[in-house]
């Protein structure tokens, strides 16, 4: 099974450890979120994975091979980020063709359906597209590349509410296809949430948390009730963050949980994705 | 069917309830197929993969059938099926939180009787 590999990967920029000792696997076949703040190094990570730039150390493999100078391997993936490759007096149909060029089997019939679903005019020039549809150009030739591994980085920037619908529609109709690994970025949590296999949380450079989201949401839980009753329930638990309203407090908590309540009066609820990655991001910066 | 993901419940069994609760309600009858998996995974941005769990937990309680090729079908006797279970956990899933609610709120064991025979009446 082709798998991307990657190993002790630092990256150091200007003096300042952006990825530290970063080792990760990405299964065939799965959706995976690369979640975190801003700044924390999930481009950077994208960047390295397609080799649109070196690390300073660690490497990267897909199926066992080094992707670095490999074509073979670095033709298998393809990155969606915000910088535009194309040239302003590109066509909209000129880039279809032009990645077809170069990566063979270009999904002219489903870039043609996409582009009717969002509204995007094949003979505009891609540097007279507005940001929205920019994005939209690149999501379209994204899902129509026949590569195993899609890199997204941030696909929604820039998109409205209806066209963000028409992106997890168009996502999960080629995903059912035609399964194949989808690394996305987005800071649209609850909105993404759903769409997942697996969730890797980056924070400070570093891996905090990654699990297939069943796992993940089993373990994650928001308990209230007063402040002793909560305390005293949560004592031996892993405890992550805190609200407290007076004497009404909810902790959220990521561990295993048997609903044992009978003897507090307390309520156990489910905490949500992005409860659960605000609280990660911030543990440790408060008392 | 509508899916509301504010809820406290893992996605995958919120799919196999509203499948449920659609055969129930009647809008998918006994023989007739239901959404492909890609139909209820685009419409409502879930993974196929949890779509697909929550309809095998149906086809393991025998109230969904595959045939191969041309989708999930529904059994003929899940609607009662599905009634029966609703009804051995309704004491379970309903009763309990009622009257803990209702001691919270201080009624008493009459007055809760009171509440629900005027229920009735309408």
């Amino acid at each position: 099974m082709t798998e991307i590999k990657i190993n002790d990967l630092n990256q150091v920029f200007n003096h300042q450890n952006v990825l530290k000792n970063i080792n990760l696997e990405f299964k065939n076949k799965a959706i995976y979120g690369l979640l975190g703040n801003n700044g924390v190094g999930k481009s950077t990570l994208m960047n390295l994975m397609t080799e649109r730039i070196l690390p300073t150390s660690g490497y990267i493999s897909i199926n066992g091979h080094n992707i670095h100078n490999n074509d073979v391997a670095l033709q298998q993936m393809y990155l969606l980020n915000e910088d535009d490759m194309y040239s302003p007096s590109l066509k909209v149909r000129q880039i279809f063709n032009l990645t077809n060029e170069i990566y063979g089997n270009f999904n002219f019939k489903f870039a043609k359906l996409l582009s009717k679903k969002f509204d995007l005019n094949l003979s505009l020039k891609f540097g007279k597209l507005s940001t929205g549809y920019r994005t939209i150009c690149k999501i379209i030739v994204a899902f129509c590349v026949p590569v195993k591994y899609v890199l997204l980085d941030e696909p929604t920037l820039g998109l409205d509410a209806n066209h963000r619908n028409l992106f997890y529609e168009a996502l999960i109709n080629t995903y059912s296809h035609n399964p194949r690994t989808f690394i996305i970025s987005s800071h649209l949590i609850n909105e993404i949430s759903k769409l997942l296999n697996y969730v890797i949380f980056i924070n400070n450079g570093k891996i905090i948390l990654n699990n297939s989201i069943e796992i993940i949401m089993k373990n994650s839980f928001a308990i209230t009730g007063s402040k002793d009753d909560v305390k005293q329930y949560t004592r031996n638990l892993n405890v992550i963050g805190k609200r407290n309203l007076g004497k009404l407090s909810t902790f959220y908590v990521y561990d295993h949980i048997n609903n044992q309540t009978k003897s507090f009066n307390i309520k156990i609820e489910k905490m949500n994705l992005q409860r659960l990655l605000i609280c990660l991001s911030n543990i440790g910066k408060e008392g | 069917m509508d899916l509301n993901f504010n809820s406290t419940q893992p996605i995958y069994l919120q799919v196999a309830n509203e499948i449920e609760e659609g055969i129930l309600n009647g809008s998918f009858n006994a023989g007739t197929r239901i959404p492909s998996t890609t139909e209820i995974s685009t419409t409502f941005h879930i993974n196929p993969a949890t779509v697909l769990k929550g309809m095998n937990l149906l086809v393991v309680k025998n109230l969904l059938v595959k045939h191969r090729g041309r989708g999930m079908f529904v059994t003929q006797n899940a609607k009662e099926k599905i009634k029966k279970e609703r009804q051995n956990n309704f004491y379970q899933s309903k009763i309990i939180k009622i009257i803990r609610e209702a001691r919270e709120l201080g009624f008493t064991e009459d007055d809760l009787i009171k509440l629900i025979k005027r229920g009735y009446q309408h």
